[in-house]
């Protein structure tokens, strides 16, 4: 017995070192590093060595949630996570209904509709680049059937280049919430559907009674899953529009990194990081316990 | 009557679908275009000559026979625009090495996890979190060790970084697969002289082939599309991977669009390729495959 | 209340047939049975007249009114379903609630008729309870309650009981009849236990493979079985069916059989015309000697007796009878492994053709009290 108990520990134990090491060297040690470099005034345009740097305490992170720029990039990020989300949820559901009451075609007609998956964000911005154009084939197109000369400008002008940003990101990702939803409503149970239009509910109510409070658990997922990604949105603003025009589409990251990469002020934007990290890490803890207790 | 209503949800359903397939199809028109015709108003919808320039452009050396051949075409401007050869060499090594990592180290400690629940809440939590953490958070202070130990801007380097971050996706997915194998089966082949290890290798890994296959792919995707870490650690390198090649073509010279839609096309095939797998085994039979016989 | 017709309904999927062209009508208040096994097309009708399915052919109507076309939502019918099929997020009171809430009933009225229906199925004190805390047997009660609030003129019942506990069936039919005889509702009611069908419904039709077999009262389908199917499949035990032949002797007719020890001298036998028969006698009809039994009349079966089902009220023997097994319900007491004699009086013993499985002859049962 005493010889099986150690071979359960070992394996147990040699499973998870891999992932520990892997994650600690690559990620947690230099966040720690972040953070040691957040309380101080290095950047590499002064010193090689982070440890000549001179400590400086909370000066950092004073300075930057008082900085328009990043409160304007945090407002913006959100921004963009919420309305995305929104979109994403409402299509994708609508459709997942769509398919869920039956289409013609459906296979063929599912395929192409998850397609904007399987690309990746860079390649999702470079089309939506190059589509629209003031002389692009979007504004063509809507030219073509309003009958006027469209001459959008997606890209360049300041107020709808965010919103140029948010149609490319929930294009890419409105096939996913439509996923989960779908195997959500094929999960409810049919002697349900049956039994509410038995005693009189109209397909509208049997939708709002019974399909979407049976599939708010899948939604949930869905939701948590796309506002957390969003929040590191940084290709497709940065490719379509470098985070602008001016700071129109400058989501955290892409401030993060124009901050600290392009006029290294390294020890500033470890703070921001930080602080970013902070909030994140404890909605995903809270969200994540009620899923995982589920499990 | 309720052909009737099939019918008009499938109008709106292939609705949704050319809107999720025109910005492919967009993209794959003006790679087989010639620069006269990229911005071309209005736009060309259907080019009837493809011509393959651009994917020569990609593939050929400067001052080469090859790219002499195409430049009459496409204009001196290109002359001296690199090969995309190596970039695409680039992103296959370090996608397939990053997943097989992540794959390998991630279903170990999803298996130690879910059926030891190691670490418990905490080291799930933690794991899942990472995905989590802005890319210019950690790239920062690990730019400095990396250069400091000359691993910037190798294979290597990248692969190590792509694992880290693409890992917990494959812990929380495998996790759902291990959860769902009764314990019985691993007890019974312990019980038979088995050592866990054994066990884990010979009896429970066959079960979740399918499983590890799905989430390779899906891992793989995510690796071969990534972007920002590519940019920050790898920029004008020799490890410089396709997203970071295309983004290049944007900067450099301006508005090489035929070039930039061939690249992504080729960027596309793996998506092609796991769309396909998917669609075969996978989703499409089980979300909508289930929803069959309903009114 | 209403009158439902089913009017040569066909339901077909694909290639499959599932109801081919049955027909019959449930009188007003009636409570009505479909009995039959798995996959015999019961489910199927039930659904076509709750117009959760379109027929392929046929016509639905209620009170003479032709409802085929109409969508479920205004058939105004309730109906319980084999899974309860409680909305899980609401609680046993807006489970009740939810129809009058769809009819717009004022909120006071909704609370009276809620609270109504609550005592006559003795819910009150789980008004509260969330549909997924409840148990079976308390579910399959809020469906029936649900189910008849609205005071619908038809009431459908899909195998309610076939999910409870052994245990909870018989006291839940019996509330389910209860009510049904309080409200004088129209019901239909499917199952494939014939023991519930034949003890609860005042009439019903034996199905099998998309077909009506026998429609009938539960007496007629019990004493007369119309065919070799249903004789085999009422009754608990079923009936004990036998090959056998019509021979002539002497210028009369007997059957004779493997099985049988004599040749049996049945004054129907001269009117039947085949040949070949199938025979059966029901296990209650039969006794058990120990010795050989001295009368020529009727039919004696030797054989051994190898396993006993004890009961309290009696003992089904199974003999083993050349290899087949036939069942015998008595009460006296007879050792495992013995040699018996089962002798079935004349006018117990039914007769069927081999080739149409269809009853040729009856004991005159129901002139005799049953």
């Amino acid at each position: 017995m005493a010889g099986r108990f150690n071979s359960l520990k070992r394996v147990e134990t040699i499973f998870i070192i891999p992932i520990e090491v892997l994650l600690w060297g690559i990620v947690m040690a230099p966040f720690i590093l972040a953070v040691y470099l957040s309380f101080t005034n290095w950047s590499p345009a002064v010193s090689a060595n982070p440890f000549d740097a001179k400590w400086v305490g909370l000066d950092n992170y004073v300075n930057i949630l008082t900085s328009a720029r990043y409160l304007g990039a945090v407002f913006r990020t959100t921004l963009f996570a919420l309305s995305g989300v929104a979109i994403q949820v409402a299509i994708g559901l609508g459709l997942a209904l769509l398919f869920y009451y039956g289409v013609y075609a459906r296979r063929i007609l599912s395929i192409i509709m998850i397609m904007p998956m399987m690309a990746s964000p860079l390649i999702v911005a470079l089309m939506f680049y190059i589509m629209l154009f003031t002389k692009g084939p979007v504004n063509a197109f809507l030219s073509l059937i309003t009958g006027q000369n469209i001459e959008i400008r997606w890209l360049s002008s300041p107020e709808l280049a965010p919103v140029s940003v948010i149609i490319a990101d929930s294009w890419m990702w409105t096939p996913l919430v439509f996923l989960i939803t779908l195997s959500g409503l094929s999960l409810v149970p049919l002697d349900h559907i049956r039994a509410a239009r038995i005693v009189g509910a109209s397909e509208f109510r049997v939708v709002k009674d019974i399909l979407i409070p049976y599939i708010k658990p899948f939604i949930l997922i869905a939701v948590i899953i796309r506002i957390l990604e969003s929040f590191k949105l940084f290709d497709v603003p940065v490719f379509m529009t470098a985070g602008g025009p001016g700071v129109a589409t400058e989501t955290l990251s892409i401030f993060l990194y124009k901050e600290g990469f392009l006029t290294l002020r390294t020890s500033y934007i470890a703070a921001g990081a930080v602080i970013v990290l902070l909030a994140l890490s404890l909605v995903t803890y809270f969200l994540t316990r009620s899923i995982y207790a589920r499990s | 009557m309720s052909r009737l209503w099939k019918a008009i949800r499938t109008a709106i359903a292939v609705l949704a679908a050319a809107i999720a397939f025109f910005p492919i199809y967009w993209m794959a028109t003006t790679s087989f275009k010639l620069p006269g015709e990229w911005s071309a108003y209005p736009p060309i919808w259907f080019p009837t000559t493809p011509r393959i320039e651009n994917y020569i452009v990609l593939f050929s050396e400067p001052g080469t026979p090859l790219r002499e051949s195409v430049l009459q075409a496409l204009g001196r401007g290109f002359s001296a625009s690199p090969s995309a050869v190596p970039n695409i060499i680039n992103s296959i090594i370090v996608a397939v090495s990053a997943t097989v990592g992540a794959v390998f180290i991630g279903t170990l400690a999803a298996y130690s996890i879910s059926r030891y629940r190691t670490g418990g809440l905490f080291t799930y939590i933690f794991i899942l979190a990472t995905r989590m953490f802005p890319p210019v958070a950690i790239a920062i202070p690990l730019i400095v060790v990396y250069s400091l130990i000359r691993w910037l801007d190798t294979h290597w380097g990248l692969s190590l970084i792509y694992m880290a971050v693409s890992v917990a996706y494959v812990v929380w997915i495998m996790k759902t697969f291990f959860d769902e194998i009764p314990r019985d089966i691993v007890d019974s082949a312990i019980l038979f002289g088995l050592s866990h290890a054994k066990a884990f290798f010979r009896i429970v890994l066959p079960i979740v082939k399918n499983g590890m296959l799905a989430t390779a792919l899906f891992t793989f995707i995510i690796n071969w599309g990534e972007y920002a870490f590519a940019l920050m650690f790898t920029v004008g390198g020799r490890a410089t991977t396709i997203p970071v090649a295309i983004s290049q073509l944007q900067l450099g010279g301006g508005y090489q669009y035929g070039p930039m839609a061939a690249l992504g096309m080729i960027a596309l095939i793996p998506a092609v390729v796991f769309g396909y797998i998917v669609q075969k085994y996978l989703v499409v039979g089980l979300t909508l495959g289930a929803v069959k016989g309903r009114r | 209340m209403t009158t439902v017709d089913v009017d040569r309904l066909v339901k077909q999927y694909d290639k499959f047939v599932a109801v081919n062209g049955i027909s019959f009508t449930v009188s007003s208040g009636e409570f009505f049975g479909l009995l039959g096994p798995s996959g015999c097309g019961k489910t199927t009708t039930l659904y076509c007249i709750a117009g959760l399915e379109t027929p392929t052919s046929g016509r639905i109507l209620f009170d003479g009114k032709d409802v085929t076309g109409l969508p479920t939502q205004k058939r105004n019918i309730g109906m319980v379903f084999q899974s309860y099929a409680i909305f899980y997020n609401m609680t046993v009171y807006d489970n009740l609630a939810y129809p009058l809430r769809i009819r717009r009933m004022p909120a006071s009225e909704t609370r009276k008729k809620v609270h109504e229906t609550a005592e006559l199925l003795g819910l009150k004190d789980i008004l509260n309870v969330k549909g997924a805390k409840l148990t079976p047997a308390q579910m399959q009660l809020v469906s029936l309650g649900r189910a008849i609030i609205y005071d619908p003129s038809i009431l459908l019942l899909d195998e309610p009981l076939s999910n409870l506990d052994p245990s909870f069936r018989m006291e839940t039919l019996r509330h389910i009849k209860r009510i049904q005889r309080l409200l004088k509702i129209t019901t239909i009611f499917v199952t494939h236990d014939q023991l519930e069908a034949l003890s609860a419904c005042d009439r019903l039709g034996v199905m099998q493979a998309g077909k009506m077999i026998q429609l009938d009262r539960p007496e007629e389908i019990y004493y007369r079985p119309a065919t070799v199917f249903v004789a085999g499949f009422v009754g608990t035990p079923p009936m004990n069916l036998l090959e056998g032949k019509i021979e002539r002797m002497a210028d009369k007719l007997y059957i004779t059989s493997p099985e049988l020890a004599n040749r049996i001298f049945h004054p129907q036998a001269q009117s039947v015309v085949e040949e070949d028969v199938i025979w059966g006698f029901k296990p209650e009809d039969a006794t058990l000697s120990l010795e050989h039994v001295k009368t020529a009349d009727g039919a004696i079966i030797q054989g051994r007796v190898r396993a006993i089902e004890r009961t309290a009220a009696e003992n089904i023997y199974l003999v083993d009878v050349n290899g087949k097994t036939v069942k015998v319900v008595t009460v006296e007491y007879i050792p495992l492994d013995a040699n018996v004699f089962i002798h079935v009086p004349l006018e117990k013993i039914y007769i069927y053709s081999k080739k149409t499985g269809m009853l040729l002859d009856a004991p005159r049962r129901l002139e005799k009290a049953v």
